[in-house]
């Protein structure tokens, strides 16, 4: 019997398929990461998921779950062909418990339509990626992503307190509980957050949510040199305020963001802060006074506050989308997503972002930089003519550079977008013998590597 | 498409669009949102062959705007998918539908394929010959909503608005589709010319966006904008009611016009807005041929807005007679603007 007719036997013809130009559509995500699947599935239910891992475990076919496709590092993209998943039809919000502080949703949530639902409880999820109105809950937790509000509330993994994982043998099991702490053994739940379905597929996911704060502002401080706005975090901290958002904006990010929202109008400067601080509305005005103090001495030549939540969210809208706003500046050039997700110690921000420049002007390639500079975490935005093979190899040499001078510095190639398939090779050398480690959890749990093959420099 | 290339890859595939594709929402597939038709135009100019999935892809596309509105990097989906449908065609890749469509424009002169008398709405005989404003009533209110286009005409002959001795379709159901429409436009041209007329006033999006974009020459007015200029010149009455207002997608989104239809149904009664509006509007989900070539998924996408409506309005007004037969076909109470208008001067 074919494979495809195994799988209808499993799902209704009507979400499977295997009409090539639809299999085209599903052959990259948001990255330069290419390759085409043989099917593409769209299960609905956890027993649909099992029965489609049991038989690719069968038939030793490798198996791609994937969210929206909003990944960065190809981690959903078929690299050995085989099926895709297509969990973004998974995607009840389940239940929200707030006396037990957690909600249970299916991977396909879309991460904002989660905020959405428990605003008017006055809680939130604070995990806050740039891709929120477009992400699913399911592709985040599995690359262990994070965004603007990590430097005060962490990342998706201190959220995450349970998950229904089908593994690759179509076991499905429940990596945790619904305790808020547990000391119960391996922690299986934080094994699978970050594996980018390499060790099994996320059906369900119990997630720790948090009161909203009363009151929210923003600091705007503007600086004429770069370096001295990534310095000012780590100072602003050491007088003891804690900033639930701390984001940095250079030249070109700032020209992109006002081109896509001229009302904002930012003025030009060598970079911009963005601080938010949140909590009860008379300390959040405390500390606003602080900071903006702060950022004076350290060299803000101009520092405004945004108070009023519509003036705040215009600016977080337009931060979240800056990496893809850069492509608006130059109408023959677009951005690409290649060494763009680098963390440093916070001491080593200054340093990263001197050597950005400087590779910046070996490579003579324009580098757009922005960021969670509250937690290290750099993004940098490279555009090129994608039709010019010549460019790619400039960009291909400027994105290594990155990747090694922040592991240099004691970093990470990747903070919170993962590593897929575009970061692979630098794993050895982050890693070492961590790297062996991982490798033997693969090999032990997935024997016949179908899950999400050629993934996270495992191979 | 290669001439397109430079435009496609513009798209960082970032997903923005996929939320708020309204085919999306009802489909989910990758390929019915515009990132996957954005994929789809790359196969085509890198010589994938078309097949019934790229056909679709490409036809799914109710030409709402959103993902142009939304898109961070400033691509262009909705140009690229019409000319992507454009070279489906050229490549003899069309859907027994679209043939239709085009054999029904050629039989009769409108997109209905009726071979009744374009003015038979007409409940008197014309006043005005020549004008130098003329009236196009277009084909959904000439055949399917006639009380309409007779409200609307009612209402703009006093101010010396004449007809086209010889209207015909204005051309976008094929513009949409991927078709060419240049001897609809020719035709109506000369038409408007014959009349005298500079301005032309319609009460159909879907004419409106044809006309601004591809009738050059000729002054374009929609019958909102036309009256809320001339408001204290129209002897409304204050009717008792509660309305929320759609959006058009081709007289919103696409033109900006969100003022004037709203300026006069606060003249006239009670508005609240609905949920999602003005450039946020929701998609009736009739547009671009879907409503003929998918119904089931145009249904879908008319339900899906019926949801936003806001609780104890009595009519959703709207300006635009595919947005009206839309939305009624889904049980909701619709009322096009001209007939609000008509029904609150209280004549007839």
């Amino acid at each position: 019997m074919s494979i495809l007719k195994k799988l209808q036997d499993i799902v209704p013809p009507s979400r499977i398929t295997n009409d090539p130009a639809e299999l085209f559509c599903y052959s990259s995500d948001a990255s330069y990461i290419k390759a085409t699947p043989d099917y593409v599935v769209m299960p609905c239910t956890t027993t649909e998921v099992s029965e489609i891992v049991k038989l690719a475990n069968n038939q030793h076919i490798p198996l791609v779950p994937r969210g929206a496709g909003t990944g960065l590092a190809g981690g959903a993209v078929p690299l050995c062909g085989g099926i895709v998943l297509d969990m973004s039809r998974m995607n009840r919000l389940l239940e929200i418990n707030i006396n037990d502080l957690q909600v249970l949703v299916e991977p396909g949530l879309i991460h904002a339509d989660l905020n959405r639902a428990l605003e008017p409880y006055g809680f939130f999820f604070p995990p806050d990626p740039g891709s929120s109105e477009m992400c699913t809950l399911g592709g985040f937790i599995a690359n262990s992503g994070s965004g603007m509000r990590s430097v005060k509330y962490g990342t998706v993994t201190d959220y995450v307190l349970d998950l229904e994982v089908v593994m690759p043998n179509g076991e499905v099991i429940w990596t945790g509980g619904r305790t808020m702490k547990s000391a119960s053994g391996y922690d299986l739940t934080a094994l699978m957050v970050g594996s980018e379905g390499t060790l099994g597929v996320i059906t369900r996911a119990r997630l720790k949510v948090h009161p909203l704060p009363e009151a929210r502002a923003v600091v705007l401080a503007h600086f004429n040199d770069l370096e001295a706005a990534g310095g000012a975090v780590p100072a602003i901290m050491s007088h003891r305020i804690m900033p639930s958002a701390c984001e940095l904006m250079d030249r070109t990010t700032i020209k992109a963001v006002n081109t896509y929202d001229p009302d904002l109008n930012i003025p030009e400067c060598e970079a911009l802060l963005l601080i938010e601080v949140d909590g009860a509305p008379c300390s959040v005005e405390s500390d606003c006074a602080k900071v903006a103090d702060y950022c004076s001495q350290l060299g803000a030549f101009d520092v405004r506050i945004a108070s009023s939540p519509e003036e705040q969210q215009e600016i977080w809208a337009a931060r979240r989308l800056a990496g893809a706003v850069v492509t608006r500046l130059n109408p023959g050039k677009t951005r690409v997503y290649i060494g763009e997700d680098v963390a440093v110690p916070l001491s080593a921000i200054p340093d990263m972002l001197k050597k950005i420049r400087t590779i910046s002007t070996q490579h003579n390639i324009p580098i757009m930089t922005y960021g969670h500079a509250g937690d290290g975490n750099l993004h940098t935005g490279m555009a090129i003519d994608t039709l010019d093979k010549t460019q790619w190899e400039l960009l291909k040499h400027a994105a290594d550079d990155i990747h090694k001078a922040a592991l240099a510095l004691g970093g990470t190639v990747s903070g919170e977008h993962g590593i897929g398939s575009a970061r692979g090779v630098y794993m050895n050398q982050e890693h070492g013998k961590g790297l062996e480690v991982m490798v033997s959890i693969k090999k032990a749990l997935d024997p016949h590597n179908i899950m999400n093959p050629q993934k996270v420099g495992l191979e | 498409m290669k001439e397109h290339l430079q435009d496609i890859v513009k798209c960082v595939r970032c997903g923005r669009c996929r939320t708020v594709c309204p085919a999306q929402k009802v489909l989910g597939w990758e390929f019915a949102g515009p990132r996957g038709r954005m994929q789809m135009a790359l196969g085509l100019a890198s010589g994938l062959e078309p097949t019934k999935g790229m056909l679709n892809s490409l036809l799914n596309c109710t030409t709402c705007q959103q993902c142009v509105t939304e898109c961070p990097a400033g691509a262009d989906p909705l140009t690229i998918t019409r000319a992507a449908r454009h070279r489906l065609i050229s490549l003899g890749q069309i859907a027994p539908y679209q043939k239709e469509m085009l054999n029904r424009i050629q039989d009769t002169g409108n997109s209905l394929g009726d071979k009744s008398p374009r003015t038979s709405w007409a409940s008197k005989s014309k006043t005005v010959e020549q004008s130098e404003f003329v009236y196009f009533a277009g084909c959904l209110a000439s055949y399917r909503e006639k009380h309409t286009a007779n409200a609307a005409y009612r209402i703009l002959e006093p101010f010396g608005v004449c007809l086209l001795e010889d209207e015909r379709c204005c051309g976008s159901p094929l513009f949409r589709l991927g078709m060419d429409a240049k001897d609809l436009i020719e035709h109506n041209s000369s038409q408007i010319e014959k009349a005298g007329a500079h301005t032309v006033i319609v009460g159909c999006a879907g004419c409106y966006s044809m006309f601004k974009a591809h009738y050059p020459g000729f002054n374009v007015l929609h019958i909102s904008e036309f009256l809320a200029d001339r408001l204290e010149k129209i002897p409304f009455n204050k009717l008792d009611i509660s309305v929320t207002y759609h959006d058009p997608c081709h007289l919103g989104r696409t033109h900006g016009i969100y003022d004037a239809p709203r300026k006069i149904i606060e003249t006239i009664c009670t508005l609240v807005e609905m949920e999602n509006s003005r450039d946020q509007a929701n998609c009736c989900g009739g547009g671009g041929g879907v409503r003929l070539g998918y119904p089931e998924l145009s249904g879908s996408i008319a339900e899906n807005l019926a949801e936003k409506i806001p609780e104890n309005i009595d009519y959703v007004v709207t300006s635009c007679p595919l947005c009206s037969r839309n939305l009624s076909d889904v049980g909701i109470n619709v009322l096009d603007l001209a007939d609000l208008i008509w029904r609150s001067i209280g004549e007839d």
